[in-house]
């Protein structure tokens, strides 16, 4: 009996809070919809309503979070660790921001209705429910209810092709990339006979699973799933065509909460359930972190089209996400919330100025209509430098993405067996992306305003310009002084069954430095 | 510590605070004025920026007063997980390249006038402040994470500057320096990890100490020494990465150009390189490379400046010579030689910076200044080609100007390790000779050519500034001692702290790689 649970926090119905306000906010926001006129009015009270709601769940998440016990006191299906609570902060703020985005948005490109805030609010039910699992079932729910919800969002422009191709596309990869995970679970089952994450480590650990080859082809079939939904190379092919289509604010969300999300859950599995089969994940995790860092900076270079190339630049962020994934430490952990903050910081950023650029059309987004942006929008154009050198990870200007990449390679060279290649590799590759968001800049600063181009429909991007605004400072204030945001990192911890913190079973300890000096290329 | 020291170093402290709050706040204010390409707007923001740089230039030579020996420190806590703090030093190293930095930011904006710059003026301005801020977080800082932040920092305010106010395909030139420098610094961002997780913190004290301690194996010392190296030999184009280089400087406005004559990855080496990886430093083999390096970098430098179109170009390629002496001379690494380093540093900040200055000023008035259309200009503006002979003479090395002085240290000190090197590279002094009168000759006499539009000589304001540099040049030609005396004592500690290194030889207790 631990002192949370005479204190009766550990029912369910208090630790699934957050969610439940989430969901039943998400049926509000609907129910509203239905009674209230359809027309401009009621798509903007949707949306405040969905704000309010995610303010109140952020509320609750907070409260819950100052609750928590010490780590390892829960061992129901739900999580009850720093981590949980960092990632649903993470994923907040992106939900947040993607609301507020997307009034203006929806107004702005007729798509009148209550609708899409209930979609957002539902799939951000089921990325809160993927981060705070430790249960394979409910991550695999929390992935369905975020997938399919996010799959409406990409096709809800029906005006345009573009668009429910999109959405097509996604659903029917998507789909069949959970076939794999969902075989995956079912052979981590078969292996070990649990789907509990933290029983998995322990039958693993005592057993001696890890090279079982049940578990081995589990752990693949996972890999390829979550691969998909991380947009991980080689399984990345969908992320440009779906970007690119799909209403720009939903397209932040995409590449800033169900990354996260998913990429919370991808590591939390890894960690707290497939922990002492650290052998033999880590060669797969290091070549997956290799391969999409590459595969996405090379691949950016040539875009034309903004929104692809940043979609592209989304691929190569989760091979640096990879990065932290594959030290397997306290350290990675802390870094992977570091990073995903910053990262959906600046990438809500970048999309806020393209939806405003854009005025509306989509299509509006090549570096053609960036060109001499600086002229006719300075403020804008040296927001959109300060997310582009963040995302790039250069100090003092880019702000927080310099401290994210920094941890990253912190994670990596500090961990107990070393990436010191892969830490190589991801700084030769940022060197590769300097060139694209580079070009951005060059494009904005350095090029006239191409006359060809119709300037688009103006639009007073007064709430956007807010959500930028707001981007911009966190991310300058916190490259300049990190110590809030590294100390909030550091407190989310993950229970790494059976972590090595208290101890690493010595077979691991044994095998680990050895099999990374032997198997790494 | 007695108080009467303790009291000095507080006042130091507050002066270095300023030195880099006055540019860095000044870049926000200027940023934050009115947004026009109205002519009285571009001269509103461009004496402020005067005023600002002067004050800027004024603390500097305080706090070269301020400091009478040694070092002074400013630190305050700032990123404690990292084991960082925000800790500045002044020491013999760093206070003759703050105040070259201070003066040569303050003079190239006083030499360009206010017509050369049509449009973004307040960004231009602001750029150069947050530029010469970076420049002097550079030479301040004390925490090599600090340094790192305002090493990467100086490359936006440069590339903006190349690619907004440069002349050609700007853009282009803008990006290919910044690449080039990253794929340095980026590498450099891996030792710093590497090293600062050894040591369990990123300022200079806790790495020498940990250096003291031998606390990397020797294999680790050479690659992360490799990785310095690398990325401050990129930064100040030492052969074989100087590529960027002449496009930068050609390309860039003036001011671009002068600012990247102040060689802070040769300073770099000296303070981070040097003394916190000593066993690579000492390794013979690292010595001979970087000497041959540098030998290289005089013979190519000058043989490629003998058929350059242009002047500036000509230029470019003086310094990238000039930075093959320093890099002798630190190779070397006796006493002679890193004075005489530290000197062709300084000196080369200085003629060069005025030469390109010199320059820009002539292109404002023709715009096309390659050799082909020059020629006479001696006998329409006398003045102008009486400084541009002086700073040709001072480039050479001539006697009782600085650059004798500086190239002479290098030999001397670098004669006693690398006798056939040093010798080879006095070929490169009588080469910057040949190709600098030369490119004066073709230039200031000979037939003057039909095609030049008439073209006044320099300005009060800008024969002005020339005079500053002219007295820097023969200054510290005629009496050098001051500069050298103020080095003296770092230098000494610098040699002592890397040869205490090599004398204890391989680390004591040996630990693999990684395991703390």
């Amino acid at each position: 009996m631990n002192a949370a649970m005479q204190s009766g926090l550990l029912d369910l119905g208090t630790l699934l809070l957050p969610e439940l306000i989430l969901s039943c906010g998400g049926m509000l926001v609907l129910m509203y919809g239905v009674f209230a006129p359809a027309g401009a009015a009621t798509t903007r009270r949707a949306h405040l309503l969905a704000i309010v709601v995610t303010l109140a769940t952020a509320a609750a998440a907070a409260m819950l979070a100052d609750q928590s016990p010490p780590l390892g006191a829960a061992t129901g299906p739900l999580a009850f660790d720093g981590f949980r609570w960092a990632s649903v902060a993470v994923i907040l703020l992106g939900v947040l921001g993607t609301l507020v985005m997307a009034m203006e948005y929806n107004e702005g490109a007729a798509l009148t209705a209550a609708e899409p805030p209930a979609l957002v609010l539902f799939a951000a039910t089921g990325m809160l429910l993927l981060v705070g699992s430790r249960e394979l079932m409910l991550i695999f729910l929390g992935l369905e209810l975020m997938s399919l919800s996010v799959y409406i969002l990409t096709g809800l422009d029906r005006s345009r092709a573009g668009s429910a191709e999109a959405a097509l596309k996604y659903f029917l990869l998507g789909s069949f990339s959970t076939g794999f995970l969902l075989y995956g679970m079912a052979l981590l089952y078969g292996s070990t006979g649990t789907t509990s994450l933290p029983d998995m480590a322990t039958t693993i650990a005592r057993g001696k699973l890890a090279t079982d080859p049940l578990l081995i082809g589990g752990m693949a079939l996972l890999f390829v799933g979550f691969s998909f939904k991380v947009a991980a190379a080689p399984f990345h092919m969908w992320t440009p065509d779906v970007y690119e289509g799909a209403p720009t604010p939903y397209t932040a969300f995409m590449a800033a909460g169900v990354k996260t999300a998913a990429f919370a859950a991808f590591a939390r599995i890894l960690f707290d359930g497939l922990g002492p089969a650290y052998v033999s994940w880590h060669y797969a995790a290091w070549m997956l972190a290799a391969a999409t860092m590459i595969v996405g900076n090379v691949l950016a270079l040539v875009q034309q089209n903004v929104k692809r190339m940043l979609a592209y630049s989304s691929i190569a962020h989760a091979g640096y996400l990879l990065v932290a994934v594959t030290s397997h430490s306290s350290e990675g952990v802390a870094a992977i919330v570091f990073y995903a903050l910053a990262y959906t910081v600046a990438t809500i950023g970048a999309f806020g100025v393209l939806s405003i650029v854009c005025g509306g059309i989509e299509k509006r987004t090549t570096l053609a209509d960036l060109a001499g942006l600086s002229r006719t929008r300075p403020l804008l154009a040296a927001a959109m430098a300060v997310f582009m050198l963040s995302l790039l990870g250069f100090p003092v200007a880019g702000g927080m993405g310099f401290f994210a990449k920094w941890y990253v390679l912190r994670a990596a060279i500090g961990a107990p067996a070393p990436q010191t290649k892969l830490a190589v590799i991801l700084v030769l590759a940022s060197v590769v992306s300097a060139a694209y968001y580079l070009g951005v800049i060059s494009a904005m600063f350095m090029k006239p305003v191409d006359e060809s181009v119709q300037p688009a429909r103006p639009v007073a991007p007064r709430l956007t310009g807010g959500v930028i605004a707001v981007a911009v400072l966190l991310l300058l204030v916190l490259g300049v002084y990190p110590s809030p945001a590294v100390k909030w990192a550091r407190a989310s911890t993950l229970p790494m069954t059976p972590g090595r913190a208290n101890g690493t079973p010595a077979a691991l300890q044994a095998l680990a430095p050895t099999a990374s000096s032997t198997v790494l290329p | 510590m007695n108080p009467m020291s303790a009291d000095v170093s507080a006042a130091a402290g507050l002066i270095m605070m300023a030195l880099l709050a006055v540019p860095l706040l000044g870049a926000v204010l200027v940023w934050s004025l009115p947004r026009s390409d109205a002519d009285a707007h571009g001269r509103t923001a461009r004496l402020i920026t005067i005023g600002l740089l002067g004050v800027t230039a004024a603390l500097s030579v305080t706090l070269w007063f301020a400091v009478p020996s040694g070092t002074a420190l400013v630190d305050y806590p700032w990123i404690e997980d990292f084991g960082s703090r925000f800790r500045l030093a002044a020491t013999g190293l760093s206070l003759p390249l703050i105040v070259l930095t201070a003066f040569l930011m303050l003079l190239s904006v006083i030499a360009t006038n206010v017509e050369s710059i049509t449009h973004g003026v307040t960004s231009y301005y602001a750029l150069v402040l947050l530029l010469t801020a970076a420049v002097l977080g550079i030479l301040l800082a004390a925490d090599l994470l600090l340094f790192y932040l305002c090493w990467e920092l100086m490359l936006i305010p440069l590339y903006f500057l190349i690619g907004i106010w440069g002349s050609g395909p700007g853009p282009r030139a803008g990006t290919t320096f910044v690449v080039y420098t990253m794929i340095g610094s980026l590498l450099m961002l891996v030792a710093v990890i590497v090293v600062s997780t050894a040591a369990g913190g990123t300022t200079y004290e806790v790495l020498r100490d940990a250096a003291g301690r031998n606390q990397l194996s020797a294999s680790t010392q050479l690659l992360c020494f490799g990785a310095f190296a690398t990325a401050f030999l990129v930064k100040s184009a030492l052969i074989p990465f100087h590529t960027w280089l002449p496009d930068a400087q050609s390309e860039g406005p003036p001011l671009a150009a002068v600012a990247l004559g102040i060689k802070v990855g040769a300073y770099g080496m000296l303070v981070i390189a040097y003394p916190f990886f000593p066993l690579a430093a000492v390794d013979p083999a690292v010595r001979m490379v970087l000497a041959t390096l540098g030998v290289i970098g005089v013979l190519y430098g000058s043989l490629v400046a003998l058929v350059q179109p242009d002047f500036r170009r000509v230029m470019s390629y003086a310094s990238i010579a000039h930075l093959g002496f320093v890099i002798l001379g630190i190779s070397a690494f006796t006493a002679e030689s890193l004075q005489g380093a530290m000197l062709v540093m300084i000196n080369a900040g200085i003629t060069t910076g005025g030469m390109f200055l010199l320059l820009g000023m002539l292109r404002q008035r023709l715009g096309d200044d390659r050799f082909d259309s020059l020629g006479g200009l001696a006998t329409r503006m006398p003045l102008f080609g009486a400084l541009v002979v002086l700073f040709a003479l001072a480039n050479a090395g001539l006697p009782g100007t600085n650059g004798f002085v500086g190239e002479f240290l290098v030999m001397l000190g670098s004669f006693v390790r690398f006798p056939m090197l040093t010798l080879l590279a006095t070929i490169g002094v009588v080469l910057a000779a040949a190709y600098l009168l030369w490119a004066v000759q073709r230039m200031l006499f000979g037939p003057t050519s039909t095609s030049m539009p008439e073209v006044r000589d320099l300005s009060g304001r800008e024969a002005g500034v020339m005079a500053v540099f002219v007295v820097a040049i023969i200054g510290l030609g005629v009496a050098p001692s001051p500069v050298l005396r103020r080095m003296d004592e770092s230098i000494s500690q610098l040699i002592n702290r890397v040869e205490l290194a090599e004398t204890l030889g391989a680390p004591v207790g040996v630990r693999p790689e990684g395991t703390r």
